[in-house]
């Protein structure tokens, strides 16, 4: 049986090939080299140096192989993202009542934003966003101190960030940040750094609301300053506490199904965290009273303001006024009393 | 130490959650508040009403609880210094006294 490759035909084609590898040659080295200008962003960033961990595992104090520190992670991200958190104290609800109850809350939640649209403001839809859930009462104060407490300085953040080759203080081929592999690296900024760690530990139970993170708490989380949302969830969760009436039973059938209110007996309305202030029960109350959310407090502000100025310029002409009639008087007082001997010595002679 | 829930049946209490001295309130508040002693049908049931002061009071935390056969408990938490521990000893002690009642009458 003859070989099926052909190696004769291959060896034959070889120098077939470099002979037009030569012509390749010859016909670049005709023609004029000119290099291409590399880009913009080539120029100002060289290639990255090799870095000591993956980008998105900086060094951290606390493992973040552990739950509790994802856990933490996952706290403090809540607090920036949402403004306005309204804490609850919950005991013993089962996971059938939980269910209900948040279902009661998303159906209220709904409500309010098919309200918002049909009244044609341009408020976003929020309800999907609104959680309440449970947490851990040790790891959320240290979440809130972190947020609060820990500003890492502007140097320290422009160490973390990658330096830029056309600054000419900090010149350099370098795009990594300037962070060693150590965890006591101040340039590391992270939630789980050393250095929010050092920051925070002193400040153990001085936030204001460490005390009231004792026992059981549940969260109700709203990422935007919205008291027509928080006055619904509070109509539904503590309708007596806060004062909101909760839906009748006419209305909302479900809402007094045994399972909801008795698992809405075990719950308490407990603070709020409005805009990073700590507010207490009557507060609360006071945010959810307000009429038509954020865009009904600008126009009342507008209102007071307007009614201000025109009472502040009517005081400004008031004394002024005030003033002239007096001296007015006065001199036609004067002149009464100039005029009046004269008319009586003219009388008189 | 548990507590002789059966026993109970009345619970009030007024604290203001953001001062120290409240914390044996919320914490006995949270061993009472149990799936078989919030429905009103339950033979169990105790009767609970909260009341939260505002931020800024400083008046101390009290909580009364009362009985089967109408005896009431009053304690001045903050005054005294409770801690939960206290408080569950001084109500089981009560508690556990009117079980045995019961249960030499038959």
């Amino acid at each position: 049986m003859p070989p099926r490759l052909r190696l004769s035909s291959v060896r034959r084609q070889f120098p077939v090939c470099q002979y037009e590898l030569q012509i390749a040659r010859s016909a670049s080295t005709a023609a004029p080299a000119v290099t291409p200008a590399a880009p913009i962003e080539q120029m100002r960033h060289s290639p990255a140096p090799v870095s000591r961990f993956p980008p998105t595992q900086p060094p951290s104090h606390r493992n973040p192989e552990y739950r509790r520190s994802q856990l933490l992670r996952s706290y403090t991200s809540l607090l920036r993202t949402s403004p306005l958190i309204v804490l609850f104290q919950h005991n013993n609800l089962k996971s059938m009542e939980w269910a209900a109850i948040r279902r009661e809350l998303t159906n209220a939640l709904k409500k309010v934003d098919d309200k918002i649209a049909a009244e044609g403001r341009t408020a976003p839809p929020l309800a999907p966003y609104i959680k309440i859930q449970t947490i851990q009462t040790s790891i959320f104060e240290v979440a809130l101190r972190i947020v609060d407490y820990f500003k890492p300085s502007e140097s320290s953040l422009a160490l973390g960030r990658p330096p830029s080759a056309i600054d000419p203080v900090t010149q350099t081929s370098a795009e990594l940040p300037a962070v060693s592999g150590s965890k006591d690296d101040p340039a590391l900024t992270h939630d789980l750094s050393r250095t929010a760690h050092a920051a925070v530990k002193n400040l153990k139970g001085k936030h204001d609301l460490s005390t009231l993170l004792v026992g059981p708490v549940a969260v109700l989380s709203i990422p935007n300053v919205s008291p027509e949302h928080m006055k619904a969830a509070l109509s539904i969760l503590t309708p007596k506490e806060a004062g909101f009436p909760a839906p009748t039973r006419k209305a909302n059938p479900d809402y007094h199904d045994p399972i909801v209110q008795n698992g809405l007996r075990k719950i308490n309305l407990l603070a709020a965290r409005v805009d990073n202030q700590v507010f207490d029960i009557d507060q609360t109350k006071w945010v959810g009273s307000i009429e038509g959310g954020m865009d009904g407090l600008r126009s009342q502000l507008v209102t007071a303001l307007q009614s201000m100025s025109s009472s502040v310029a009517s005081t400004l002409e008031g004394a002024g006024k005030s003033l002239y009639f007096t001296l007015e008087s006065r001199r036609s007082v004067l002149e009464e009393e100039e005029k009046g001997p004269e008319g009586d010595k003219s009388e008189s002679s | 130490m548990t507590i002789p829930i059966s026993t109970i049946t009345t619970f009030r209490t007024a604290y203001n959650p953001f001062s120290r001295a409240s914390r044996p309130c919320r914490l006995f508040l949270g061993m009472l508040r149990t799936p078989n002693t919030i429905p009103t049908s339950s033979p169990t049931h105790i009767d609970i009403q909260v009341k939260q002061l505002p931020r800024d009071s400083t008046q101390s935390p009290t909580m009364t609880i009362g009985f089967k056969g109408g005896k009431e408990l009053t304690l001045d938490v903050g005054k005294r210094g409770l801690k939960i521990g206290d408080v569950i000893e001084e109500v089981s002690r009560v508690g556990r006294a009117l079980q045995r009642e019961a249960s030499l009458k038959g």
